[in-house]
């Protein structure tokens, strides 16, 4: 099992441990902006993912390529603006933990 | 005959009975009862706001208004000979009984054939002039308008009961009669014993009924069952026994003759059920007069006349009524002859006249029995009058050994009484004796009983039971009329008991109060028992100074003073006004002792004063009401008219006495036996009434005597029997009973003072008590009869209070315990269900609230968590053919 | 396994290595500016991989926008919300058995999909043409010889490989041409048409033509000559069943052309819209994150 025999297997097994480890990082992690971090890795998998699909199968278009483009536009968009509420919540709160963002606790 | 034919000749006959009434409208006939009924609700609405000579005419006015409607409907029945039927609807339909859809059991009918026409006669007249007289005696009655009701109803129920057409209409009138007796011999109901006496006759009356209902209903079922021809109408019944004499049973005959006897019985006052009617002499006079001598107790004579075709199949049943009738005359006659008291001997006697009669119809003379019942209508009304006048000449007093010399105070009372008590005793010419003898002829002669065991004796002892019971009769009506009228009297300041007083074991006086036979000591009333005291005889005061003060007695506060002063209606002011002792009226105010009548000539015998009543014929000590202790119309503390005299009595009252005695005298001479030469016109006169039986023992002459027979002009069958000689001998043995009677009596109490019947009496202690105590008849009831029936109702009232109480509160208890436990259950079970439901949710809520922690990681943990779930069902759905197939290779499915 | 392949091969895992590496950093670190700067080591990897998956421009993209952008963005972020006494800018973590072993699960189901259960359409597509008798099956592959190429896709290498199938038991060698042809037009409108002829042996698993250094353009192809056996095969030109406005393939360097036809192709709109969105998680970034005015 090598790459070059099988290049569409290793990315898309490359794309799925990055993309647990940004699931995991989404689960585990305090801070704020380490979710986000956690978000673009997992946004960059699916990257990859769809690249993967586009260059190595039998596609025949560029759907794969035209579709990671937009995610990562979509993935600025989104952290700038997550980022901003990020900022918003340190000015009102003085800190970034989101285990004390608890105000809709039962 | 088939049914159709049967019933074309009922059309027949009914079309045969609807030309002759074509000219009497059903309407008038129909007044003849309604009148009275009219009056009776008059009075009950009205009569009591209106002063009491207004209601006194009105109810008068309606029974005389009856009594021309009658006499006119008499004199249209002999004149056509056809009975008058009115017909106004069918009263009782019963689909499907007859072809037809509606079949008439039952019309609304009258029909005066010429038995009705003599019961209807003698119904108005005597109550015509009895309710004359009552309006003198009952003047200060304070139900007055009530009595008048009463007697009002009563007199339509006697008319009806006389002129149905049916059974039922009958019987309509039978209760009717019964009832009003009731009312009206209870009418002084303050005290207990009158209100007893009137149920007792009321009780008494219904054990009879009810036999005559079972009689009734009987014959009904079974002409219906047998000949198809249902209905209670009389003539119907008639036609169809006639048509049918051989077809009935026998013993059906006997058995609806001896229920319809039975009742009777009770009417009638026959063995056993005669024991109310002494009782019933707690009523005022006038109604013993109609009720008790006249009309009521009549009634079963009455039906068996019209009844006849049915009992002539049975002389079973024949043989017991006239048995049962002897029987009563010799018995009644027994207990006459030891009373003390005058209405209880004339009680007795009209107990014992009653089964002259039933001897009479008994033997098939119903012409003879009904003959009897009319002429003793008038000497029995008129004695009982008398006894009124007597009693109220007294001044309440009604023993007949406190009376005595009454034949100077009271002449008019004196001589009709002698000539009613002569009449009853048979001697002749006087009406008594014509109905007698043709009933003791009749009985000796008969061959109703020919072929059975009864044949050739039986009427012979019949003859003899009832010569021996008219010896009787006898005797003790002279006895009384000796004792009352001709004795020395004792009364009278003077002496209680001049003369031999009676032993004291005689002298009920001295003894506590006893029932009624005796006299009660010291007593008015015959009923007040225990109430020994007597009211002192008033001695007699000079009469006060004619005041014009009204009356201050206020016993009735209700009478205008200036009809106080006034003795009667037709007070023109010209009564010569004795001077009045303001009501020393015994103790209450209204006797008249002292002028007693509006047609007062002066003629008042006795007394100075006038106390009087505002009414006409007063009489005085009539039922006052206002001393509650007498029941008795004689027994308020009248006690000595104040005038401690006896006097005579009003005009009012001596005119029906006078009237009444003329009767006597004069309508014998109606049914003058042919053997004496006479045309016996009653007996003719009846004959289309009794024709199917005519047949027998008829030795009368067909001689029109008087005119015109107004019968049907069919002579009845002359045998040319010539008289038989046998009769000459048993009228004359008749006449010598009745002449020994009355010698015998004068014997022992005219010549010999009574003294021998003390003997007598002292020799045989026990018999004299058994007879006058009426040989312990009542007590033997209620020994019998009455007890058990009390301890029954007392069981029955116990077992309802107890078991049938018990299961429905035990039912009750039941329910109780079962909604306990619902409701255990319902709190229990259901609740916590409820409660139960609502912790399970709280318990596993409070568990998975706490999964809401708030920390957004858990939740994208958990939701990741689910992703993977779904996403791992997702694939095993995608491979389910390999792994399924893995599986079974695996397992080697 | 030639050189190429073997860098190729060793390329692609250090490349992997590192991403894996950085993400697990990034997962882990307790220094939220490692983790950072993880990301960033992770960002750079998936551009390399880009580019060895031969999407140049995405690769291009990734950096310039991700890393350039998002990254300093987040490093901004990061530095703006710590006190600037924090000497240590920690980053707890407060790891839960359930997220590991939820990870782990989905980690594991991801493997399996795609081992062993998916089938990743690689193959190309077979195009039977009948000649004479002679059903013969034709495919073409990308420049690897392995990862099939659709009719009318885009091949991003220059080189192309074609192969012909002919079910007939080769007795001796035959000798197969192929020639492909591209129309292009050039300014002037006049078509210029390019021919690559090649030929190989047919053995036993058919033929394999590798025709390289093509042009850029729509090419088709044909079988031209299949010589030998016993039977006569065909010497006549037998074409593919393409229709004839449509290529069999297209060649391009790169995939910049390509994806910006699609962008202002079939993805038009998509692209309009993004623009307008961008537009609005300016304006409300922007708001979002400005200064109070406190009185």
């Amino acid at each position: 099992m090598i790459f070059s025999r099988h290049p569409l297997e290793h990315m898309l097994l490359l794309s799925a441990v990055i993309f647990c480890c940004g699931v995991y990082t989404i689960l585990t992690r305090k801070n704020a902006v380490s979710i986000l971090m956690g978000v673009e890795l997992v946004l960059n998998a699916a990257n990859i993912n769809f690249v993967a699909f586009s260059q190595y199968t039998r596609i025949g278009g560029m759907h794969g390529n035209v579709f990671t483009i937009f995610v990562i536009l979509l993935a600025a968009a989104e952290a700038a603006v997550a980022l901003a509420i990020i900022i918003g919540i340190y000015q009102n709160f003085g800190k970034v933990d989101v285990d004390q963002a608890d105000n809709m606790k039962e | 005959m088939s049914l159709s034919a049967f019933v074309s000749m009922l059309q027949a006959h009914g079309e045969n009975v609807a030309h002759a009434a074509d000219s009497v409208p059903p309407a008038l006939v129909w007044m003849v009862p309604l009148l009275p009924v009219f009056g009776f609700v008059f009075q009950v609405f009205i009569g009591r706001r209106l002063p009491k000579p207004i209601s006194a005419f009105v109810s008068c006015g309606v029974v005389f208004a009856s009594c021309i409607i009658a006499w006119t409907l008499f004199f249209k029945v002999r004149a056509t000979g056809t009975p008058i039927v009115a017909d106004i609807g069918p009263w009782i339909q019963i689909p499907g009984f007859q072809d037809g859809w509606l079949s008439v059991i039952a019309r609304h009918k009258l029909v005066v054939d010429q038995l009705t026409c003599v019961m209807i006669l003698v119904i108005t007249n005597i109550g015509f002039l009895i309710h004359v007289y009552s309006t003198g005696y009952m003047a200060e009655e304070k139900r007055f308008a009530r009595y008048f009701s009463y007697l009002n109803l009563f007199t339509g129920f006697m008319l009806i009961l006389v002129m149905a057409s049916n059974v039922l209409l009958m019987f309509v009138g039978w209760e009717g009669v019964g009832l009003c007796s009731y009312l009206l011999i209870g009418f002084w109901f303050e005290k207990k014993e009158n209100a007893a006496a009137g149920m007792k006759a009321f009780v008494v009356n219904r054990v009879g009924d009810l036999a005559f209902t079972i009689g009734a209903l009987t014959l009904f079922v079974f002409l219906g069952r047998q000949f198809h021809v249902w209905t209670i109408d009389f003539e119907e019944m008639k036609q169809v026994i006639l048509a049918h004499k051989e077809a009935i049973p026998v013993g059906l005959a006997t058995f609806v003759g001896i229920m319809l006897f039975i009742g009777a019985t009770g009417k009638s006052a026959q063995v056993p059920l005669y024991v109310w009617l002494p009782d019933a002499m707690a009523g005022p006079t006038p109604v013993s007069a109609l009720i008790h001598a006249a009309t009521m107790v009549t009634a079963g004579v009455y039906m068996i006349a019209r009844l006849n075709f049915l009992f002539t199949l049975s002389p079973t049943a024949m043989a017991v009524v006239t048995g049962i009738g002897a029987l009563t005359a010799i018995f009644a006659g027994s207990i006459g002859v030891a009373q003390n008291d005058i209405k209880k001997v004339l009680a007795y006697s009209t107990v014992s006249q009653l089964g002259f009669m039933f001897m009479g119809v008994g033997v098939g003379a119903y012409a003879a029995g009904v003959f009897h019942l009319f002429t003793h209508a008038f000497f029995k009304a008129c004695l009982f009058l008398g006894s009124g006048s007597v009693i109220h000449g007294m001044g309440g007093e009604q023993d007949i050994r406190k009376m005595g010399g009454l034949k100077a105070k009271m002449p008019i009372t004196f001589w009709t009484f002698l000539v009613a008590s002569l009449a009853l005793s048979g001697v002749p010419p006087l009406a008594g004796f014509f109905s007698k003898d043709e009933i003791l002829w009749q009985a000796w002669s008969t061959d109703k009983f020919a072929g059975t065991a009864l044949a050739g004796w039986y009427g012979k002892l019949i003859w003899l039971t009832g010569a021996t019971a008219a010896a009787c009769t006898a005797f003790y009506m002279t006895r009384l009329v000796i004792k009352t009228f001709l004795d020395r009297p004792k009364w009278g300041a003077a002496t209680a008991f001049s003369g031999g007083g009676l032993p004291d074991w005689m002298d009920d006086d001295k003894k506590k109060g006893d029932d009624v036979g005796g006299d009660l000591p010291q007593d008015e009333s015959l009923l007040d028992f225990g109430n020994v005291k007597r009211k002192p005889k008033k001695e007699p005061e000079p009469p006060p100074p004619p005041a014009k003060s009204p009356h201050d007695d206020e016993s009735h506060p209700a009478i205008p003073s200036s009809l106080l002063q006034d003795e009667s209606l037709l007070d023109l002011g010209a009564v010569g006004r004795k001077p009045k002792a303001s009501h020393e009226d015994h103790g209450h105010a209204s006797d008249l002792p002292h002028d007693e009548s509006m047609l007062d000539l002066g003629k008042v015998g006795g007394h100075g004063a006038s106390a009087h009543d505002a009414h006409d014929a007063h009489d005085a000590h009539a039922a006052t009401p206002h001393d509650a202790g007498h029941g008795h119309d004689a027994g308020h503390g009248h006690g000595g008219h104040g005038h401690g005299e006896p006097h005579e009595s009003p005009f009012s009252m001596w005119l029906a006495l006078v009237v009444l005695a003329a009767g006597s005298v004069i309508v014998g001479f109606l049914g003058v036996p042919a053997a004496l030469g006479g045309s016996n016109r009653f007996e003719h006169w009846l004959s289309p009434v009794t024709e199917a039986h005519a047949a027998h023992g008829a030795e009368h002459a067909e001689k029109p005597a008087h005119g015109e027979p107004a019968a049907h002009g069919s002579e009845p069958a002359k045998e040319g029997h010539g008289h038989n000689p046998m009769e000459y001998v048993l009228m004359l043995v008749s006449i010598g009973a009745a002449f020994g009677g009355i010698g015998f009596a004068w014997y022992i109490y005219g010549k010999r003072q009574g003294v021998p019947a003390q003997e007598f009496a002292e020799k045989h202690k026990e018999l004299y008590e058994l007879v006058r105590d009426k040989y312990r008849v009542d007590e033997l009831y209620e020994a019998a009869v009455v007890n058990p029936l009390l301890n029954l109702n007392e069981g029955t009232c116990r077992f309802d209070n107890e078991v049938v109480d018990g299961a429905v509160n035990g039912a009750a208890w039941v329910g109780k315990k079962v909604a306990g436990g619902t409701g255990l259950v319902d709190n229990e079970v259901v609740d916590a269900a409820v409660n139960g439901a609502a912790v399970a949710t709280q318990i596993v809520a409070r568990r998975v609230r706490r999964a809401q922690t708030g920390n957004i990681k858990e939740y994208l943990t958990f939701a990741l968590v689910g992703g993977l779930f779904v996403i791992a069902l997702f694939c095993l759905y995608l491979t389910r053919e390999p792994l399924l197939a893995k599986i079974r290779e695996l397992f080697g499915s | 396994m030639g050189t190429s392949e073997l860098v190729l091969n060793a390329v692609f895992y250090v490349l992997a290595i590192a991403a894996v590496a950085g993400a697990v950093a990034v997962a882990t670190s307790k220094n939220i500016v490692r983790s950072a700067f993880a990301l960033l080591a992770v960002l750079f990897s998936a551009a390399a991989l880009y580019a060895v998956m031969k999407a140049d421009f995405i690769a291009a993209a990734q950096v310039l926008i991700y890393v350039g952008g998002i990254l300093v963005l987040i490093i901004f972020a990061v530095m703006l919300t710590h006190r600037i006494t924090d000497v240590k800018l920690s980053n707890d973590s407060t790891p839960g058995p359930a997220a590991f072993c939820a990870c782990l699960c989905l980690l594991f189901s991801l493997v399996v999909v795609i081992l062993f259960t998916a089938k990743w359409q690689r193959d190309p597509e077979n195009v039977v043409v009948r000649s004479e008798g002679n059903e013969i099956t034709l495919r073409q592959y990308q420049a690897d010889g392995s990862t099939g190429l659709a009719r009318g896709g885009i091949a991003v290498e220059d080189a192309v490989v074609l192969e012909v199938l002919v079910p007939r038991p080769a007795t001796h060698l035959d000798l197969v041409k192929v020639r492909a042809w591209s129309t292009t037009k050039d300014k002037d409108g006049k078509e210029n048409v390019k021919e690559v002829t090649g030929q190989a042996a047919y053995d036993q698993t058919g033929m394999r033509i590798r025709l390289e250094n093509l042009p850029e353009g729509d090419w088709r192809w044909e079988v031209q000559q299949v010589t030998g056996g016993t039977s006569e095969a065909s010497a006549k030109p037998i074409p593919t069943s393409s229709p004839s406005d449509k290529p069999d393939f297209s060649v391009s360097r790169g995939i910049t052309e390509p994806v910006a036809k699609a962008l202002a192709g079939d993805y038009l709109f998509a692209f309009e819209a993004v623009s307008v969105l961008l537009l609005a998680a300016l304006v409300g970034a922007a708001f979002l994150a400005r200064k109070e005015v406190r009185e």
